[in-house]
């Protein structure tokens, strides 16, 4: 029987998202729905001297108006839940309407309940705030410096946590090696900008003291805690539906106060209460993603050796520590300095750095996208400052096959790889040499070319519950599955992830239809409900098809196994003489007798006849806890044409080879990698986040925001090599962020590698033609 | 030929008289918005809009359109090059409407071409041009060249008089483009700096008269 593994089925999350049939949290409609709106900071960071709401309480529709001083013995601040240890991490309050000062444009001040949104809307305008305002501060390295504005009482420079990983012996590899580089490398700060903005809706029973809230989540339990430690109310009595979520990309990881404060309003009033952001409220008050000012330094042999790698990184936190954010620079970072290259001697310091600006947390990729783009870059100044090709340094450099598992400088142990390969399908496929004689021709005709290579291998497939603890997760990255067969052999798997556009509704699907040989129609995944679901992690770190999807596999397993022994006692014969086939245990030489899954799933659960001992029922939990993080790896090349009279730069090719283990549903696959090297080539071209000295973001709306459209983006050639992992029973690893981290150094890479004959070194992203048109100027004018 | 304010782009896209006539108001047309923005915005509504980086007020320029304003006074006309006062901001008055746009026909055999340069997130013009040129015996007899995203309004650039006359080479061709940016005080925000705007500029402008003029019969 053909698996349903490997098979490239459409999803059927899409015909309902597609036709407008999905249901999302904006859509939740109950009686006696309350609408909220929550006036925000227009000032970076200010004083409150006096929050008037005596109008906006008059106001016609307005139920209820709430402060912070309101609040401040109500509900509990907003919780930071990295601890980081071991970098004298700092996490000041951070109150869910601000009390006496304002840290970021978007801070909360107010919060109106009203009977219409337009009402609710209308009477922010009637509150009145008189501000103090103090000097904002942006930009992360200046606000770690002696004398610049401080935004809490208890710690000094902002600075918010210093953090260092450290292997072998950096200062005598520095010391010792022939050629060493650095480079400063700004890694600008990005708008998630998921289609679907944030929202929630709480609704409080007073009848069985219980809470229901919608929320737009990745992580639905965790949501649940969070708001437990917030709202106060103990974690049994809250119900947190994360219903159809348009989209994360990290952004609705974490926990905000605005699910808090509609909960608190809906326990205060007895009625249900509604939050919904539009975009421009999304991109003051949702996490942004990036934000470092990186130090770089290598040195190696002439002749292409790597031999240590320093950094020194000031990464924005913004106004308030965010859920996950002290462990994205850090742990999510620095410990992936050595890429997929055996680096002995690695010292890097990460400056965690609070900031006038809107708090930063987990953006696709969250942390790796910064490490690899910050290697992959100093490796081709590296090969330029030798005279040697990039591709020959990376190679020189890699891991061998061989090595695996291979423990890296910083500690951590890559679990499977075959880095040589996938490099070396990419160069087939681009015809490297080739490319490299076309270059030269056109650099005659004064046309410029370039390729860049970016070799990469990321930490995902989040990851050992152990590892979590002691790097002060302040949760589990197990994650786990109940899969339930109903008397008509059909089958529900819930679990406790939450996918969110990534498809685990099919695959998934065909994990448990392949164990029990059914139609994939056969099977349902539900997930998004603590209610109905076992206690999970939630969706991201590209974790879910191999911790979850591990789970959903030993669910099935265990299903299968009792089936078994249900199957050897109607047939009366030992186990040991039963054979799994088409579907059906079927007795060693007696093909006659068998039993199908079908009259498996009707007996179990009838019950009629079971064996001596085994209860009734079909369905079985696994909780299921990885004994590594996966390590997914790849090659990613692409070709470029600038044009020098204007900065424009044209991809001519972009090829990505990547190794995510087995692939349940490559289609799927392809469109993880599709979506991830287009966001990565928006971060790469075009995408920005500026704020004024003032703490204004001037990209406040997609007028200013540049996210990439169809129409900018190049054709995508996508390739794999399969290399299985040891660590899971599917062999899989993630792919949900690889495109990300690997296409931004390609593209820079390769701009830069066009622009060399000019004395282009490095440009800092976004490569707009205003900047790449900027970057040629200087070379012209140093030249001269 | 005259052009009702309410026409969608859609409409102007889909008029054959149009094409044949202004094929630049159709090619730029193409560039406007997205899709949906093209099947429910109207010509007059962006005009009126006055958008300083929006592509079509050039090419009213070049062609020098004629607005027909009205109010419940009465009806007055416009000639375009006079309808631009700022940001945002045209003669128009309070009460009052562009309802018409009048087109003078265009020189015979002339040539008209739009470069622009776009704004990745908007699709506005961070610099663009329009040309128009007419050629007779062999030598350039007219030169019209206008600019939007520059400036605070769309503008006529005053100096390619220096064209007249000549077949036009690509060095004439480059100090038109490069004197109508003498004077200009150019826009600078975070998408595009002053010094990079007047450079896009002058390119958009040398292209679209080259381009014009090869389309010139």
């Amino acid at each position: 029987m053909a698996t349903l593994f490997g098979s490239g089925i459409k999803r059927r999350e899409d015909p309902r998202l597609v036709t407008g049939r999905a249901t999302y949290t904006d859509d939740v409609k109950l009686p006696g729905l309350l609408y909220a709106a929550i006036l925000r900071s227009t000032y970076a960071h200010a004083k409150l001297k006096q929050v008037d709401v005596a109008k906006a309480k008059q106001a016609a529709g307005v139920v209820a108006v709430y402060t912070g001083a309101d609040l401040r013995d109500k509900v509990n601040a907003v919780p930071c839940a990295w601890n980081v240890p071991n970098c004298d991490l700092k996490v000041p309050p951070h109150p869910v309407l601000a009390v006496d000062k304002v840290r970021y444009v978007g801070d909360g001040i107010a919060l109106v309940v009203a009977e219409s949104r337009a009402a609710a809307r209308d009477a922010l305008d009637l509150i009145e705030v008189d501000y103090d305002p103090l000097d904002a501060v942006v930009d992360p390295e200046r606000a770690a410096q002696k004398g610049a504005p401080q935004l809490h009482a208890d710690v000094p420079n902002n600075v918010a946590f210093t953090w260092k990983v450290t292997g072998g012996d950096a200062d005598k590899a520095f010391a010792e090696a022939p050629v060493k580089l650095e480079q400063r490398i700004l890694q600008p700060r990005l708008l998630p900008t998921a289609m679907e903005p944030r929202a929630a809706c709480a609704s409080y029973n007073p009848g069985t003291g219980q809470l229901t809230c919608w929320i737009t989540s990745q992580n639905p339990h965790i949501h649940r805690f969070l708001l437990s430690v917030m709202t106060k109310l103990p974690e049994h009595r809250i119900r947190v539906i994360a219903p159809e979520v348009g989209g994360g990309f990290g952004s609705k990881i974490p926990g905000y106060a605005d699910e808090a404060l509609v909960s608190f309003a809906s326990l205060d009033l007895g009625r249900p209460v509604k939050w919904t952001e539009d975009r421009s409220e999304n991109y003051k008050v949702t996490i942004h993603g990036r934000d470092h000012v990186e130090h770089v330094e290598l040195c190696g042999t002439k002749d292409g050796k790597i031999t240590g790698l320093r950094t020194r990184v000031y990464a924005g936190l913004g106004g308030y520590a965010s859920t996950a954010a002290p462990g994205i620079p850090t742990i999510l970072h620095g410990l992936m300095y050595s890429g997929p290259y055996a680096i002995p001697n690695i010292a890097g310091t990460v400056y965690g750095v609070y900031t006038t600006t809107t708090p930063v947390d987990a953006y696709r990729g969250a942390g790796r996208p910064e490490a690899t783009f910050l290697l992959e870059r100093m490796i081709d100044l590296y090969a330029r400052k030798i005279g040697m090709d990039p591709v020959e340094v990376r190679r020189k450099n890699l891991i061998p096959n061989d090595k695996f598992p291979y423990t890296v400088a910083t500690g951590i142990t890559y679990d499977s790889g075959n880095y040589q390969g996938a490099l070396d399908k990419a160069l087939q496929m681009i015809d490297y040499k080739k490319f490299r004689a076309e270059q030269a021709k056109a650099r005659k005709d004064g046309r410029y070319l370039g390729i860049g290579v970016t070799t990469y291998c990321e930490i995902c497939g989040l990851g050992p519950s152990q590892v979590a603890g002691a790097v002060g997760f302040g949760g589990g990255l197990y994650d786990s599955a109940i899969v339930r067969v109903y008397p008509t052999g059909v089958v529900r798997a819930y679990i406790g992830a939450k996918p969110h556009g990534q498809g685990e509704e099919t695959t998934f699907a065909q994990i448990v239809a392949d164990e029990f040989g059914l139609p994939v129609e056969n099977v349902e995944v539900v997930a998004g409900d603590t209610e109905a679901t076992p206690q999970g992690w939630g969706t991201y770190g590209s974790r879910t098809t191999a911790v979850c999807g591990s789970a959903v596999k030993v669910a099935a397993q265990r299903v299968k196994a009792k089936a078994k022994q249900i199957a050897a006692h109607l047939l009366e014969a030992n186990e040991a003489d039963l054979d799994w086939k088409d579907g059906k245990f079927v007795v060693k030489g007696s093909p006659d007798k068998s039993k199908s899954f079908g009259e498996l799933a009707l007996m179990a659960n009838v019950a009629w006849n079971m064996p001596p001992g085994v209860e009734p029922g079909l369905e079985a939990t696994a909780f299921f806890d990885p004994t590594n993080f996966v390590f997914p790896f790849g090659t990613h090349i692409c070709t470029v044409e600038v044009d020098a009279e204007t900065g424009e730069v044209k991809i001519l090719r972009y090829i990505a080879v990547d190794d995510c283990g087995p692939q349940i549903n490559p289609m799927i696959v392809e469109g993880q990698v599709h979506g991830g090297v287009i966001q990565g080539l928006g971060e790469a071209l075009q995408e920005r986040a500026v704020y004024d000295e003032d703490g204004q973001l001037l990209t406040g709306t997609l007028m200013d925001y540049a996210v990439p459209k169809a129409s900018q983006m190049p054709k995508i050639e996508t390739a794999h090599t399969v290399t299985p992992s040891p660590v899971n029973p599917l062999g899989v690893k993630g792919v949900g962020e690889t495109g990300t981290i690997a296409s931004v150094p390609t593209l820079v890479n390769a701009v830069c590698d066009a622009l060399a004959p000019l004395g282009v070194t490095h440009i800092d992203k976004p490569l707009t033609p205003a900047r790449v048109w900027t970057a040629i100027q200087q070379a012209k004018g140093g030249a001269r | 030929m005259r052009i009702g304010a309410t026409t969608t782009y859609r409409e102007l896209l889909d008029s054959k008289p149009l094409r044949a006539k202004y094929p630049l108001i159709a090619e730029v047309t193409e560039h406007i918005g997205d899709l949906q923005v093209r099947n429910a915005g109207t010509i007059g509504g962006g005009l009126a809009h006055a958008d300083p980086a929006a592509d079509m007020p050039p090419v009213m320029l070049v062609l020098d359109a004629t607005f027909v304003l009205q109010s419940k006074g009465g009806k007055r006309s416009v000639p375009a090059r006079k309808f631009f006062k700022g940001p945002f901001t045209t003669v128009l008055k309070p009460g009052e409407l562009l309802v018409e746009i009048r087109l003078p026909g265009p020189p015979k055999g002339a040539g008209m071409a739009y470069a622009s340069f776009e704004q990745a997130a908007s699709g506005y013009a961070l610099a663009g041009a329009a040309a128009l040129v007419a050629v007779a015996k062999g030598v350039i007899a007219r030169a019209e060249l206008a600019f939007t995203g520059v400036a605070e309004t769309p503008f006529l650039a005053p100096a390619t008089k220096p064209l007249i006359g000549t077949k036009g080479d690509p060095d004439a061709i480059g100090r038109v483009a490069e004197a109508a940016m003498a004077g200009v005080e150019a826009n600078d925000d975070i998408h595009a700096g002053r010094e990079y705007r007047l450079h896009l500029a002058r390119v958009a402008a040398r292209r679209a008269l080259t381009e014009a003029l090869a389309r010139a019969t």
